[in-house]
């Protein structure tokens, strides 16, 4: 990481010609002038931050006047904004695109997901600050920042290109030894609630006749599929629309031991992602369905989120750290 | 000397495409497998941006969610505390005063035309060359989105996560100034949303690319949970403002727009007849919002003391997206037992998977950006 930035200074001392020095630190003033009028981002946006910096770039603010134009491809750019909140899926990929930018590269992490993760830093699959990931040169705080913000922290930036000066932070050397530790299944003991769910229960084994029959009356409109985790049972909610009549029905069945329902993704086109939402978060095997994959965590993940005694704070190496090694570096701080 | 051509089957050619590319509208990575420029296979993947707000509303108070769920949908904040304030307050029997509603409907509506006009902006720079180079319909419509994003500035001191709603009620009073300016902007919006609307719909390239592009029929857009301007844009007459009324949209005049076909194309102008009808709502409700409290309950103090009884509930807004709902359990604490978010990009987004195949690798982006995903939304 060290090398990506290396001064002039050092090329000059390199070449050991007599004078070569001196000449090198006077044009390294002129070069530093040419990379901070010139910065050119990477146009890519993780969340509500890339909309106020696609605000930034557009009419009124205009970062064009400071030299920046939006590259989509990370070979042509210099600046990565990091405007969003960085997933643990996202950092390997923000990782890649950092490592095929051609140095000089700077960073920004812009909203206070970036820097710290902000209300999301203990969750399962959120990076608490992009500086886990790669090193940051500039911090730009707010949820989101305005534009005025960005602006300020782009001036910023220049300033610290114009005397030579970068001193990027970056946190995730610490645990770098720990690579290979995945996520584990990380539970805690909790006292869950007994079913409250009110609405109609039908028969586990009746759900599919009970959709055709259903279907067959007009409800063609799938509104959700999801899944309650309680004491000592798992139940499936399923809504389903009429748009003509206006109507909606609501029905639940109870997941038995087993952990195994039939797949509607036959009869249902959005059954199939919902589905796989539903098996990715509660762990609940579809029979039937074509691609029951992970969708939201990545495909080695251990465990199953949204079950009551999964830990909310689960570590995840190398880009997500334990709850206590992120006290650690808090207090640090 | 002959001339010979020896034509090999090396099968699919696999295309990444995202989660780092402009025309995804954020992150999404589709892998497309493709024969030529025709597409035979895709795959979809999500999940970059799964920030486990479901997890963590199990955690927070009824009252500390509202801010927290405004980060989900982010073109569109205020919808997502509408729904989740309008869900508690379903439980909780809670009764908001007409004028606390006519607020929470103006902020929603403003909301709704500055999203779509982000739609729109973006949708220029993913068609490219259409209208004069693409990034000038970006320009336009975030220039006009500025206007509307100072008058939320004017009203609750932020940009878009306004923070306007809470339980009960809302936060902040409009004052008869900001109404002036309200009003003042509405008359110079129209027009020019009125030119947004003529040249999307008469320009020849942008029929060009988006006429018969990405055809969603009736069945497929109601079976995948398709709805808001994707379902109308199939010709579906479904918008919860009108089919389940909520806050006070029973009294406002508005049409529904409504498609033919169900190509990009119609769903395009659903979205920009839309803006229109939104600002007729918006002008009703300058004409005079009525006296009453901000908030009908008594300011609480502690958060702790919100607590819904037993039980489960189910309700949906019209988010500029389509049908956002929030489905909430409560075990008669003060945080929820478990709480789902029907996003209506995730159930949009699931049409991709259908519709791409047999399709040209140009239009792939067309249609992506016609649905207006907002992956806030989709991953959650």
């Amino acid at each position: 990481m060290g090398d990506v930035n290396k001064s002039l200074k050092d090329i000059g001392s390199f070449m050991k010609l007599p004078g070569a020095n001196l000449f090198i630190t006077s044009t390294e003033q002129l070069f530093n002038w040419a990379k901070k009028s010139s910065l050119w981002p990477l146009s890519f946006g993780l969340a509500c931050c890339a909309i106020e910096m696609m605000a930034t770039f557009s009419s009124r603010y205009d970062l064009d006047r400071l030299g920046m134009i939006t590259r989509a491809s990370p070979r042509q750019a210099d600046l990565m904004i990091v405007a969003g909140t960085v997933t643990v899926k996202m950092a390997e990929r923000i990782k890649t695109l950092y490592d095929q930018m051609a140095g000089p590269k700077y960073v920004i992490a812009a909203g206070s997901c970036a820097i710290s993760g902000d209300h999301y830093r203990h969750i399962y699959s959120v990076v608490p600050g992009v500086d886990w990931v790669i090193p940051v040169d500039v911090y730009v705080p707010g949820c989101p920042p305005t534009p005025e913000a960005f602006i300020d922290g782009i001036l910023e930036l220049q300033k610290i290109i114009a005397v030579g000066k970068t001193s990027p932070t970056f946190n995730a050397s610490t645990i770098e030894n720990q690579k290979n530790l995945l996520s584990e299944v990380n539970t805690k003991p909790i006292k869950k609630s007994e079913n409250v769910i009110e609405s109609k229960f039908i028969d586990k084994d009746e759900l599919l006749s009970f959709i055709l029959q259903v279907k067959k009356e007009g409800f063609n409109y799938l509104k959700f599929i999801t899944a309650t985790d309680f004491d000592n049972n798992l139940v499936l909610t399923y809504l389903l629309g009429n748009n003509e009549q206006n109507k909606e029905v609501e029905f639940n069945i109870k997941v038995g031991e087993d952990l195994k329902v039939d797949s509607l993704s036959q009869i249902y086109v959005g059954a199939d992602w919902q589905e796989r939402e539903v098996f990715d978060l509660f762990g609940i095997t579809f029979n039937g369905h074509q691609n029951l994959k992970r969708i939201m965590m990545p495909d080695d993940w251990i465990g199953h989120p949204l079950r009551k005694e999964y830990r909310m704070d689960t570590h995840y190496y190398p880009y997500r750290p334990t709850r206590k090694e992120y006290e650690k570096w808090k207090t640090e701080l | 000397m002959e001339n010979r051509v020896i034509e090999r089957d090396f099968g699919d050619l696999a295309v990444n495409m995202g989660p780092q590319h402009p025309s995804t509208h954020g992150v999404f990575r589709l892998k497309l497998y493709l024969q030529g420029e025709r597409i035979n296979k895709v795959e979809s993947f999500l999940g970059y941006l799964h920030r486990g707000v479901e997890k963590l509303s199990e955690k927070l108070d009824y009252d500390q969610l509202p801010p927290v769920l405004e980060r989900d949908d982010y073109l569109s904040p205020t919808s997502n505390s509408l729904g989740f304030c309008n869900a508690v307050e379903k439980i909780c029997d809670i009764k908001v005063s007409r004028k606390a509603s006519y607020i929470r409907v103006l902020v929603a509506e403003l909301q709704r035309i500055s999203s779509h006009l982000v739609a729109l902006g973006t949708y220029g720079l993913d068609l490219g060359g259409a209208l004069g180079g693409g990034a000038s319909l970006f320009l336009y419509c975030f220039r006009e989105r500025e206007k509307i994003l100072d008058i939320m500035e004017d009203l609750t001191g932020t940009r878009f996560h306004t923070n306007m709603n809470q339980i009960g009620g809302v936060r902040y009073d409009v004052t008869t100034e900001s109404i002036n300016k309200i009003k003042k902007l509405s008359k110079d919006l129209r027009p020019v949303l009125q030119d947004f609307a003529n040249m999307v719909s008469k320009d020849e390239i942008f029929m060009k690319r988006t006429k018969d592009i990405g055809i969603i029929s009736k069945a497929l857009a109601e079976e995948s949970g398709g709805s808001g301007p994707i379902a109308r844009g199939s010709g579906i007459n479904f918008d919860v403002r009108k089919n389940k009324p909520y806050e006070c949209y029973s009294e406002f005049n508005f049409d529904i727009p409504l498609g033919v076909k169900g190509d990009a194309y119609d769903r395009t102008i659903v979205r920009m007849e839309e803006n229109i009808q939104s600002l007729n709502i918006v002008d009703q409700i300058t004409d005079g919002i009525p006296p009453g409290d901000l908030n009908s309950r008594k300011p609480l103090k502690s958060s702790k003391l919100t607590k819904p009884p037993k039980g489960s509930s189910y309700f949906s807004i019209e988010s500029p997206r389509g049908e956002l709902g929030f489905f909430i359990v409560s075990d008669g604490t003060s945080i929820p037992y478990r709480m789902k978010i029907r996003a209506p990009s995730f159930s949009n987004l699931s049409i991709v998977d259908k519709l791409l195949p047999g399709t040209f690798i140009a239009d792939s982006v067309v249609i992506l950006g016609s649905l207006d995903p907002v992956f806030g939304d989709v991953d959650r």
